[in-house]
């Protein structure tokens, strides 16, 4: 099968911090892969490049097939990028914002109409859609940015965090929405720390650590013991795992009391 | 209003095109902008803390921009020199026009939000970079108009037609050196800071503005020059001003028959039509996409 997305030793630095080193990556069209990592691994940069956002990168990187720095609108027009609570023209109202979105993707006004009209329903927005959107609430916002993501109908769905701010009903609404664009033969890039999201939807799991995939396979490939769960996975490759004494000496801390990480120093 | 301003902005839509830019998109940006400008809290110069739901901010800052016009243009009514007198009022107005664009637009140029809304989108850099200097331009022109309308009248009713007609080219050309002399300050700053900590730079002017600002003000066209106007100008005390750019634009009325009394001749009115022409060449050419590259990141 020809990957729809094909990274090959990517690099990218920011002065003297490398942010992503050499990274070699191949996905298959259809699948959610779950891109973990903890904060600063070179998560959002991994994404930005391959939105064409970011192009002063080392290395090669094709979408459906283009090259991204020869390519680079051709690939925007097909991928449909969610951020983490982004800030949006909050002067707008939502249906202007959206609208404005939907001329930047060339769509008539009859298919803009239609398509916000149904995703905002959905998202129990459509009331809202002739307010200004400073007004919204942070869930509100993220709804627009899941909405102005998909607007287009894109191939290749980045999301980075699409779950912040989200109430519960809306986070179950999302992970539907993830399956049902993953029937709908969309590839889905789904960056996240919510790990028992990401365990349940993802075909497929990336684990990045300073800018480096340090496992990579399906959940059950992912897991030593039976007992593991993702959470615990991320916690042995990326942490020394000494989260109780870490909890005891903050708690110390605000006690103005020793803390044992400090005496075992002295 | 704002119709009018993007209809006058996409008038030249086949030259855009030429230009390599996606007039479909470029439209789409400035109509948000123009819109944006439009709900924008008022204020000249000064960052505001409190959201104010503003409806009508265009034609309130047309009525604010008319009011101050009107004081920016006590040197054609009181000097009777025209040259001059003119020479005056456009070193007021750019001084202004500058000062306002540098503190006020900064915040219309380092838009954070364009990072989430228009990089992800599949546009290419001549829209991006053409739409970011049409809303200076148009944003500009909104200043500007309002701001010379006194001015204007007071050449029609004291000099006659010819004087008014000749008015809006060198109000032009000035335009065209403040929009270079904003885009070269930000450039200087940008060299010396990151894009990040830009506003906060730009804060630091604004309070500096502000002094030279109301130093300006206080010490009265008149008493920059220390005479009065019934009094014999020597032109040789004063040839520095054939160095000032605005004199240079001020020199177009000796060619309708007014004397260059500070001395000068033709060159100085071609150095102020070439010397801005220039101007905006390097800002479109140079200036204006590696501000934007800057910025980008």
């Amino acid at each position: 099968m020809t990957p729809i997305i094909s990274i090959k030793g990517l690099s990218k630095r920011y002065g003297d911090k490398i942010v992503l080193n050499t990274i070699d990556l191949d996905v298959n069209p259809g699948q959610i892969i779950g891109y973990i990592g903890p904060n600063g691994a070179g998560k959002s940069t991994t994404v930005k490049i391959l939105c064409g956002i970011i192009q002063d990168y080392d290395g090669t990187v094709t979408v459906m097939g283009k090259d991204i720095k020869d390519h680079v609108l051709e690939v925007k027009s097909k991928v449909g990028y969610i951020p983490e609570l982004a800030e949006l023209y909050d002067l707008l109202t939502l249906r202007e914002y959206l609208t404005f979105i939907g001329k930047l993707y060339k769509l008539s006004d009859e298919v803009i109409n239609d398509r916000t009209t149904k995703m905002l329903n959905s998202f129990g927005l459509l009331e809202n859609i002739d307010q200004r959107m400073d007004s919204f609430s942070k869930g509100m916002w993220q709804k627009v940015l899941i909405t102005s993501g998909l607007l287009h109908n894109p191939t290749i769905v980045f999301m980075d965090e699409p779950l912040s701010g989200l109430d519960a009903n809306a986070v179950i609404l999302v992970k539907e929405l993830l399956q049902a664009l993953k029937a709908e033969g969309k590839t889905i890039f789904y960056c996240s720390h919510m790990m028992d999201v990401v365990e349940k939807v993802s075909d497929r799991i990336i684990l990045i650590d300073k800018g480096t995939i340090i496992a990579d396979g399906t959940i059950e490939e992912l897991k030593q013991s039976n007992s593991d769960n993702l959470e615990q996975i991320f916690s042995r490759l990326t942490s020394n795992g000494d989260f109780m004494q870490k909890a005891d000496d903050l708690a110390a801390a605000m006690n103005d009391r020793d803390t044992h990480s400090i005496n075992t120093e002295n | 209003m704002n119709k009018l301003f993007l209809w006058l902005a996409m008038l030249p839509a086949p030259l855009w095109r030429i230009l390599g830019a996606d007039t479909d998109q470029l439209t789409a940006i400035l109509n948000m902008r123009l819109m944006i400008d439009n709900r924008r809290p008022i204020g000249f110069g000064r960052r505001q803390a409190q959201k104010k739901d503003v409806k009508h901010g265009t034609l309130i800052h047309t009525f604010m921009f008319t009011m101050m016009g009107c004081f920016y243009a006590i040197p054609v009514y009181v000097i009777s020199d025209r040259v001059i007198s003119m020479a005056l009022y456009f070193t007021l107005l750019l001084l202004m026009i500058t000062l306002t664009l540098i503190t006020d637009f900064s915040n219309a140029l380092f838009d954070n939000r364009d990072k989430y809304t228009l990089f992800p989108r599949p546009i290419n850099d001549r829209t991006l970079v053409l739409a970011k200097l049409l809303h200076v331009f148009i944003y500009v022109l909104r200043m500007v108009i309002p701001m010379s309308l006194a001015a204007w009248a007071s050449l029609a009713y004291l000099d006659g037609w010819r004087s008014a007609l000749l008015f809006p080219l060198p109000l032009i050309l000035m335009v065209f050196m403040g929009l270079f002399a904003v885009n070269g300050v930000y450039l200087i700053i940008l060299k010396f800071v990151k894009a990040e900590r830009f506003k906060d730079v730009i804060s630091y002017f604004q309070v500096i503005s502000s002094v030279i600002f109301f130093a300006i003000v206080y010490l009265r066209p008149q008493q920059m020059f220390s005479f009065d106007t019934n009094s014999t100008l020597r032109a040789a005390d004063y040839q520095w001003v054939h160095f000032v750019p605005t004199y240079w634009l001020a020199t177009y009325w000796s060619l309708i028959g007014y004397p260059l009394t500070l001395g000068g001749s033709m060159l100085l009115a071609v150095l102020g039509l070439a010397v801005p022409l220039v101007c905006i060449y390097i800002l479109v050419r140079w200036l204006a996409p590696e501000f934007s590259r800057k910025i980008r990141y």
